[in-house]
């Protein structure tokens, strides 16, 4: 009853992290990418404390605590803040029916070359894998076709919740100093570039990759 | 002789925070000098001594020594040669403390996760550096720096747990008694 209940959970998880990248590439509002990264944390979140529960781990659970906290509150927070109190960035250049194309491609690309992280196993875990790695390949395409800075940052974003997923799910779990030094570190960075993006405002007068030129051979 | 290993890695982490708890301008600029220095030594001392030398998290075998020994040469060389430059108000050289520390513990480490946080830290740390300037180019370097950086990063800690994939599964096999 209890390993099916988690299974089934686990497989919702999945799906919805999947689901969240995959609009991820289709939003153009910085906005609404952000309230996106939040139910991607819940979701990543729920998958963690659901290995927990079929493990028997408390320190999986604790570490679902602080992947909820950081991923689906402190993260979205520290993108969200502005300094107008309000984010209503647009990303012009984003296309988004091409984008969603080069989702599904990566997605089914993920699916075709996963097996060897699998290892032949047919749990709901060893499943899920390929999900994980379809996030990796998905974050690493926002980055590459979002031209605003905020955009670039959520790229980064999921990126990381892919490899987050995919180490949870082949490792049974980092060691929770690791996988709390990682979390922390990923907060930092992003802190870091959203108060470089406040700068870029002020000496480039925009926050588009775009702009910057100057460094070139 | 433990204290070898962990002195390159908690001498500039103290010193760093006692640069941003109080700092006069002199002692700010001797600092990170003094604590590249004794990086250095500690290196020297590692190389000389010769064999494996372990204290819990910390591992010291020939190439970490030699890689230390570089790191503190380099360091030395580099803070020596920015004594004569404008002072960076603090703040700046609590950061080069902390990478410094950063830098040792990445070396040092015998876990691969504690190496990551390490590697990743350095970035952190060296962020704000990169873009201390404040100018358009400045500001452009520090944000391709830190992009390129921790997305380069990231990779690098999904490598190091798929390199452990092989063993978990063989450990779960075994478990299971299956062969």
């Amino acid at each position: 009853m209890t390993s099916s209940l988690t299974s089934s959970l686990v497989t919702t998880a999945v799906g919805v992290l999947l689901l969240t990248a995959v609009l991820q590439t289709w939003r153009r509002s910085a906005a609404g990418s952000v309230r996106l990264l939040v139910v991607q944390g819940i979701a990543l979140a729920t998958l963690v404390a659901a290995l927990g529960i079929s493990h028997g781990d408390v320190q999986l659970l604790l570490v679902a605590a602080v992947v909820l906290l950081v991923k689906a509150g402190l993260l979205p927070w520290a993108l969200g803040r502005t300094t107008t109190g309000r984010l209503n960035e647009r990303d012009s250049a984003a296309q988004p029916a091409l984008s969603l194309l080069g989702a599904t491609v990566l997605t089914m690309f993920a699916y075709a070359v996963s097996d060897p992280l699998r290892g032949g196993e047919q749990s709901a875990t060893a499943r899920a894998i390929p999900a994980g790695v379809a996030l990796v390949l998905i974050g690493f395409w926002i980055l590459l076709t979002r031209r605003a800075a905020v955009g670039q940052l959520v790229g980064f974003v999921v990126l990381d919740n892919g490899i987050a997923m995919v180490a949870f799910l082949t490792s049974d779990g980092l060691p929770l100093t690791v996988e709390l030094g990682a979390t922390l570190d990923v907060l930092l960075v992003v802190v870091i570039l959203r108060a470089l993006t406040t700068r870029m405002r002020t000496t480039h007068g925009g926050t588009s990759v775009d702009e910057m030129t100057e460094l070139r051979d | 002789m433990a204290v070898l290993l962990w002195l390159p890695v908690l001498v500039p982490a103290v010193m760093g925070a006692l640069i941003t708890w109080r700092h006069s301008d002199a002692f700010a600029r001797l600092v990170p000098v003094g604590v590249a220095l004794v990086i250095l030594v500690c290196g020297i001392a590692l190389v000389a001594k010769g064999q494996v030398t372990t204290s819990w998290v910390l591992r010291a075998d020939a190439p970490a020594s030699y890689v230390l020994l570089c790191v503190g040469a380099v360091a030395v060389v580099a803070l020596w040669g920015g004594l004569t430059s404008t002072p960076l108000g603090g703040r700046s050289e609590a950061l080069i403390c902390a990478f410094l520390a950063a830098m040792s513990l990445a070396v040092l480490s015998d876990n691969l996760g504690v190496m990551w946080v390490a590697v990743e830290a350095t970035t952190i740390a060296t962020a704000f550096l990169v873009g201390h300037a404040g100018t358009r180019g400045s500001t452009e370097a520090a944000w391709k720096y830190v992009v390129l950086g921790s997305v380069g990063v990231a990779i690098a800690f999904s490598a190091s747990f798929s390199s452990m994939r092989p063993a978990a599964l063989a450990a779960r096999r075994h478990c299971r008694g299956s062969p």
